[in-house]
């Protein structure tokens, strides 16, 4: 009880409020009570995203910029004001942010808009072998379209990105572009990104002097961790909108300005919006950073959730955010591993919110039980989780996992849900006796 | 959607457990390894068949995974042994829910259920 109290005292925001923000949690499924805890595949949204997305589409609904009428102008303020709303939420400049439909489009965005323009032959794309496929893919297609060679760094013992790795292989020179995951998606492994940056600034310089650029991949990091991408020293930031409360269909891509202004950057949608002066032979691209990477009609009713979303997270607090989040993972962690046919995978503490280790998520495997066996039954007792690889083929080749199961967690979620997987992992047990 | 309890019924249970005609073929004239990319699961699948390769005269598999997908191949490999290719090669869903005594299965599950089928009739077709 005890613990109850303090963690309950601990939080800064209204606990039974938030839970009545999302009416999709009063569910039922299979006559039990959900209990949602796939986050990491997108998370819910709450009643005031649903009716910002409402109101703008029963009250402002027009195409934006170009037409010369009320609504057409309040449609364009939503989108502006959206923008603004979001960058201030990644501590960004509204120029430095893409609005796109995933993180996976932002990461191809670094690619085509970044990548294939400045990567030469035999330069070298770091990634590592807990990624995502999106942040694994997307750098082999480039390296088949550029000729640099993509090397992956290894993993420690708990599930983290081995810098001392990065460090010797930054010491080659070779280094063109780092595109690493802020925290792993299978794992719940936060990097280190402060002695990230700071190796990076230290020793990496290519051939040409100068130092290979960094891409984070934020999708199972902005939902729980605050993010100030002035103070980052990154030079890319790439996130999910749906993950984070948002619509699903809205993703981000914050791209340093300096990077946008010298044209290192740029544009690989092409079409209207984007363009300045439009000739037969050629085509000048817009002076206004944000219309050069917004091609066509732009998503407004998803701006305008994704904002939603980011302000209704600006009044919890991140910082709040973050301290539920690993409080829920230290509970989980304390909790799963009191059951012998369960094995925890990745790190074994979550850390502080100063320095995180581990958070969004606990993966586990069970003993003799296939992830997807073990999933369906705790969906028979309402408790949704998700199994199988998570888009993490190499991680658990490496590892030899067949499969995993993976709780994850939200704003939203209590101990009384973690204790809710323990009971239900116990039918597991009784239908494999 | 199934109950629970229908899915993990005891026979499929047994199914997957025993694992009928699991193990490798000396001589196979057909082999295909199907893999579930969202999941990892992976059966691999060996035929031999007649002369005129219109009867499937011995089946052997390998692979792990989920009970569904394991009980399906199961039950599957001792039912097309002495069938012709053609009544095999004509085989869905209906059949291997048949197979498991399942009314349907959720879409989430339906790859689980597909996976050793798939495997066959791939092994059936590099045959031809």
């Amino acid at each position: 009880m005890t613990r109850y109290i303090s963690w309950y005292n601990r939080l800064m925001f209204d606990f039974k409020q938030i839970q009545g923000d999302f009416p999709i949690l009063k569910r039922q499924v299979h006559g039990k009570p959900l209990v949602y805890l796939d986050n990491s595949a997108t998370s819910q949204k709450p009643l005031q995203v649903i009716d910002a997305m409402r109101d703008y589409y029963t009250q402002h609904n027009a195409n934006v910029h170009r037409g010369v009428h009320l609504l057409s102008d309040e449609s364009t303020l939503a989108w502006e004001q959206s923008r603004k709303t979001i960058a201030e939420f990644f501590g960004a400049q509204a120029e430095e942010l893409i609005l796109t439909r995933n993180t996976t489009e932002s990461l191809n965005g670094v690619a085509y808009g970044w990548a294939d323009h400045q990567l030469r032959a035999g330069e070298v794309i770091l990634t590592s072998l807990l990624e995502h496929h999106s942040n694994f893919v997307v750098w082999q297609q480039v390296a088949r379209r550029t000729g640099a060679r993509v090397e992956y760094l290894h993993l420690t013992e708990t599930g983290h990105i081995d810098l001392d790795d990065l460090e010797t292989k930054l010491s080659t020179g070779k280094v063109g572009l780092i595109s690493l995951a802020h925290v792993s998606n299978a794992l719940g492994s936060v990097t280190d990104l402060e002695r990230l940056v700071a190796l990076v600034k230290a020793h990496g310089s290519t051939g040409g002097g100068t130092r290979p650029k960094i891409v984070l991949d934020g999708a199972q990091a902005a939902p729980h961790l605050p993010v100030d991408f002035a103070k980052l020293g990154v030079d890319f930031y790439a996130a999910s909108g749906h993950k984070l409360l948002g619509p699903m269909g809205s993703g981000i891509l914050l791209v340093k300005k300096a990077l946008l202004e010298s044209g290192e950057m740029q544009p690989w949608f092409f079409g209207g919006g984007m363009i300045a002066e439009v000739g037969t032979k050629t085509t000048t691209f817009n002076e206004n950073l944000a219309d050069r990477f917004t091609p066509g009609t732009p998503d407004v009713a998803s701006a305008v959730g994704l904002a939603t979303a980011c302000t209704y997270l600006t009044k919890l607090g991140m910082k709040q955010v973050a301290a539920h989040d690993l409080e829920l993972v230290t509970y989980a962690l304390e909790q799963l591993q009191q059951i012998p046919e369960i094995t925890i995978l990745g790190p074994s503490e979550a850390g502080s919110v100063t320095k995180p280790k581990r958070i969004g998520s606990v993966t586990f495997l069970y003993q003799g039980v296939h992830a997807h066996d073990v999933a369906q039954i705790l969906d028979s007792e309402g408790v949704a989780v998700r199994s199988g690889q998570h888009c993490t083929m190499p991680l658990h080749t490496q590892n030899q996992w067949l499969a995993t199961t993976r709780a994850s967690f939200q704003i939203y979620n209590s101990k009384a849900d973690i204790d809710a997987l323990i009971l239900a992992l116990a039918k597991v047990k009784k239908v494999f006796n | 959607m199934n109950d629970l309890s229908d899915l993990y019924q005891e026979e499929i249970l047994a199914a997957a457990k025993e694992k009928h005609n699991f193990g490798v073929m000396a001589k196979a004239d057909a082999q295909f390894s199907q893999h579930n990319t969202a999941c990892g699961d992976k059966i691999a699948v060996q035929i031999k068949l007649s002369q005129d390769k219109t009867i499937i005269k011995d089946l052997k598999w390998q692979g792990d995974g989920c009970v569904i997908s394991q009980a399906s191949i199961s039950k599957l490999s001792q039912v097309v042994i002495g069938k012709p290719v053609a009544t095999v090669n004509a085989y869905s869903e209906k059949e291997l829910l048949k197979l498991l005594r399942l009314k349907s299965i959720a879409p989430g599950r339906e790859h689980c259920l597909q996976l050793g089928l798939q495997a066959l009739k791939k092994a059936l077709a590099i045959t031809i």
